[in-house]
């Protein structure tokens, strides 16, 4: 055993004090008595009867010294060395990604619970632990490290500000893992309302997760239909419970149409606003009312007037690509199935070129190619061919809010991704396990995007999400203007192209601040709000042409796909408290102060 | 302090007659039989003649009879000697019910039977180891002189018993009626002492409520009221019982001692009123002839 102060060994002194208070206390009361004859007796008796009765006499003072004692020993802050887990460093990893902004309690957020939770597990730390805290959502930040102020952690706990990004504590034990090495005997503690594995650390998660009430519109999008607007909003019911909501849409803060939404419990549905007559650029969703969550209760989308952008489709018989092309506003599409004469085309100069299942001798060397089933050894290497697999989009760029769609297809090429591309589908087959069956990325200035399967043998022109996959595949492909996104989640960043002959470019963001970038070709990362933010380009930033880009609240922080009740890690546990070591200290001083306080009362009653 | 001789008191005691058992009588001529056989006109047995004896006293008609001479034997009639003694330290001026004021009582009561007897009655007032001796008093107009005594006397003081009697005048057979608390050392010397002076002994001992019960709490100094001496003590329930304990060990240890010398032990209570210490306390003394 050890003990963390010596200086309460100086209180010893004040031992004699209490003594003689004790004396002066002890005035007696002075009574007459006939005579002393029997009352000697008894004295007699009594000491002769319990050689401890003179003790016993006393027996307040010997309980107050004894009290005193262990308030001294107390005050030392003893600690048992070297048994079980001594808290030597914690850290403190608090979620503050979008989900912690949902309501826990009343008014108090599931970050305000975090907070509280925190703050309540530091102050019950034994004095001289050392304290790290770090805010985890989309990336950690380390907020305060190795502090043994424990005031000074408790503040910046309080300081740590809810964010409206896509994340969770993950990144903060991530942190913690490449940190912990430095820190003897440390012990993680994560308040978070997802979950995240524990493995390598030392430490359990506190569950700040409550289930409440919580619709969101996971996304917004458009297409053109003769001149009008085909504008579609996924709608989810997050909550347990059935519910109805009324949509609104908006085109530049004009109601544009309204409908009326009825959910079960956890189910989505798609609500379509058909032939919309709007010729301005933002259009936002919102749901009435309020829930747990209000961020995900509004949603944007950017209507942009992009050049026409022309598109080359060589294919056969294709008419899964050609509809979905024709959803998108500003394209020419021109369609051929005579490979032989590709060449005449390229003349054209067409900003896109769609080959399906077949390739052309000579391979454009200008505009961006998108290639379904066609090998081109000499831009990329095929691993082999699976006759069946089950494919599944990756979380890239390009399968923005379509992350996790899977679907079956036939006869597949299997690539060895280029080292300048990036794999966006993927198949897991039982012999080789996850392989890359498409991928894109940019080769020599062109983007070069390709499917690794026909689509006519499989089931990807059936899905929901096809549509949105070929519409974001054009977007990446045939940006134009300054911005390459129009809708991006809080936090991601916006590719920013200025014109280098123009002034730098600014961004003015949803509360009216502008922001000057300090490069005409940047990723503007301040996406920190939800709402339409203009880029501009002109030396009259108000009256010159301007873009917009819309920032959503991510869809996956609305859910609670992942609880951390759910963990079945055996190495992570799962608490709905904190426990700091139970700081005895504390106790016992409160315990001898109480019963100080009833000697006093029964003394003076007496 | 409560009066001690108040119009109850009075009013009582003209109701009260008592005859007090007395073996043997030593004082003079008087109304009280004497074991010696002597000149009063009680009969009381036969005897042969013997030389000496008074002729007057034969019995002719025996003589006639039987014969013989007989001698008629009659009883002498003497008066009593009581000895009331009353222990006045200060121990004794104690109790809301006070003790004093009881013992006054006992006194003037004791006083009255004595007197009313025709026997002699001497008021001892035993004070700081001497004694105050009055002259033997008969007949009832000395009542009233010993209530003057009594209604006079103070309890101060300590108490030396055993020097008190050795100066008090026991010379002749009688009985003492001891009133005292019975707080000293050597109570058993001065049962034994009277006793050696042909006392027949009747302690009355009196003792307050607040003795028998103490109702103390906290830390008590108890300073004795006689000597000044304390004692510190912290009354708890185990010493308050202790000194139950040690209060029914004094007393019975009193009554062993009464018992083996013959003396008459009687405990009064000084919150008994004056009903209860004539009729109650006294009645023990009474003789049925």
């Amino acid at each position: 055993m050890k003990v963390l102060y010596l200086w309460p060994l100086a209180l010893l002194a004040l031992v004699p004090v209490i003594i003689f208070m004790y004396l002066l206390k002890q005035k007696a009361d002075k009574k007459e008595v006939p005579s002393l004859f029997l009352w000697r007796e008894t004295y007699h008796n009594i000491e002769a009867n319990t050689p401890w009765e003179k003790l016993k006499k006393n027996w307040l003072m010997i309980l107050q010294i004894i009290l005193f004692l262990i308030l001294i020993f107390a005050l030392m802050s003893p600690y048992l060395k070297n048994l079980g887990k001594s808290n030597q460093h914690v850290v403190v990893v608090i979620d503050n990604s979008g989900s912690m902004n949902a309501v826990y309690e009343g008014e108090k957020t599931r970050l305000d619970k975090a907070v509280t939770e925190a703050t309540d597990y530091v102050k019950g730390l034994r004095n001289g632990t050392g304290i790290s805290v770090i805010a985890s959502s989309d990336e950690a930040t380390l907020v305060v490290t190795s502090t043994e102020d424990k005031d000074e952690a408790i503040d910046k706990i309080k300081a740590i500000q809810p964010t409206l990004n896509a994340g969770s504590a993950y990144a903060g034990v991530e942190m913690v893992k490449t940190m912990q090495s430095q820190w003897p005997a440390v012990t993680t503690v994560c308040f978070t309302d997802s979950n995240v594995s524990m493995d390598d650390v030392d430490g359990y998660i506190v569950d700040v997760y409550k289930q409440k009430e919580n619709v969101g519109i996971d996304y917004l999008s458009h297409g053109d239909s003769s001149g009008k607007l085909v504008i579609l909003a996924k709608v989810t019911n997050y909550g347990e419970k059935d519910t109805a909501r009324q949509v609104t849409l908006y085109g530049d803060d004009q109601i544009l149409s309204e409908q009326s939404v009825s959910f079960g419990p956890n189910e989505s549905k798609i609500v379509y606003f058909d032939k919309v007559n709007f010729k301005g650029n933002v259009l936002r969703a919102e749901l009435n009312g309020s829930d747990s969550l209000n961020d995900d209760n509004v949603s944007y989308d950017i209507v942009s007037e992009h050049k026409q952008v022309k598109v080359l489709l060589m294919t056969e018989k294709n008419a899964y690509i050609e509809k979905a092309l024709e959803l998108m506003e500003g394209i020419s599409v021109t369609k051929s199935n005579d490979i032989a004469s590709f060449d005449s085309f390229v003349s054209q100069d067409f900003d896109l070129y769609i080959f399906d299942c077949m390739m052309p001798e000579n391979f454009p060397q200008r505009g961006n190619v998108v290639i379904f089933d066609a090998p081109n050894p000499n831009l990329y290497t095929e691993k082999g061919s699976l006759d069946y697999a089950l494919v599944q989009a990756k979380s890239t760029s390009i399968t923005q809010y379509i992350e996790g769609m899977d679907f079956g297809a036939g006869y597949l090429r299997v690539f060895q991704t280029p080292t300048w591309a990036e794999s966006f589908l993927a198949a897991d087959t039982e012999d080789a396990g996850v392989v890359d069956v498409g991928f894109y990325g940019d080769y020599n200035g062109q983007k070069i995007t390709v499917f690794g399967f026909d689509l006519h043998n499989s089931e990807l022109p059936l899905k929901m999400e096809f549509p949105l996959l070929m519409y974001n595949i054009v977007n990446d492909n045939v940006a134009t203007g300054m911005l390459t996104q129009n809708v991006v989640s809080i936090g991601d960043g916006v590719q920013v192209n200025a014109k280098a002959d123009g002034g730098l470019p600014a961004v003015v963001k949803p509360d009216k601040t502008e922001v000057e970038l300090s490069d005409y070709r940047i990723v503007f990362t301040n996406t920190d709000a939800v709402g339409v933010y203009a880029v501009t380009q002109s030396e009259d930033r108000f009256n010159g042409e301007r873009e917009y880009f819309a920032v959503n609240f991510p869809s996956q922080e609305s859910g609670a796909e992942a609880l951390p009740s759910a963990n079945s890690d055996e190495n992570t546990d799962v608490k709905k408290s904190a426990t700091a070591d139970l700081d005895l200290k504390n106790i016992i001083i409160a315990a001898i102060l109480l019963l100080l306080a009833v000697e006093w009362i029964a003394y003076l009653r007496k | 302090m409560e009066q001690a001789f108040n119009s109850e008191f009075y009013a009582k005691l003209r109701t009260l007659r008592m005859s007090i058992a007395l073996s043997n009588a030593a004082g003079m001529s008087g109304g009280r039989k004497s074991k010696a056989k002597g000149n009063s006109v009680e009969f009381s047995d036969f005897r042969e003649y013997m030389l000496g004896d008074d002729i007057r006293r034969i019995d002719w008609n025996a003589y006639g009879r039987f014969d013989k001479l007989f001698i008629k034997l009659f009883m002498e009639e003497k008066e009593g000697l009581f000895h009331v003694i009353l222990d006045t330290s200060k121990s004794m001026d104690y109790g809301e019910k006070n003790k004093a004021v009881a013992a006054k009582r006992l006194a003037g009561a004791l006083s009255y039977i004595v007197l009313e007897n025709g026997d002699r009655l001497f008021l001892d007032i035993m004070k700081d180891g001497g004694i105050e001796n009055h002259r033997g008093m008969t007949g009832m107009q000395a009542f009233r002189k010993s209530i003057e005594i009594l209604e006079r006397t103070d309890f101060s003081g300590g108490g030396d018993f055993l020097g008190s009697l050795k100066r008090g005048n026991f010379k002749q057979h009688g009985m003492s009626f001891f009133i005292s608390d019975g707080y000293c050392d050597n109570f058993e010397e001065v049962i034994k002492y009277l006793r050696f002076c042909h006392q027949e002994v009747v302690f009355l001992q009196v003792l307050s409520p607040e003795e028998r019960d103490p109702r103390f709490e906290g830390t008590v100094q108890m300073v004795d009221c006689e000597t000044g001496a304390d004692i510190r003590m912290s009354m708890s329930g185990s010493v308050l019982r202790s000194y139950k304990k040690t209060y029914e060990d004094f007393i019975r240890n009193i009554e062993a001692v009464c018992k083996k010398h013959s003396a008459i032990y009687i405990p009064i209570s000084s919150d008994a009123g004056v009903d209860s210490l004539l009729y109650g306390s006294l009645a023990k003394l009474a003789t049925n002839n």
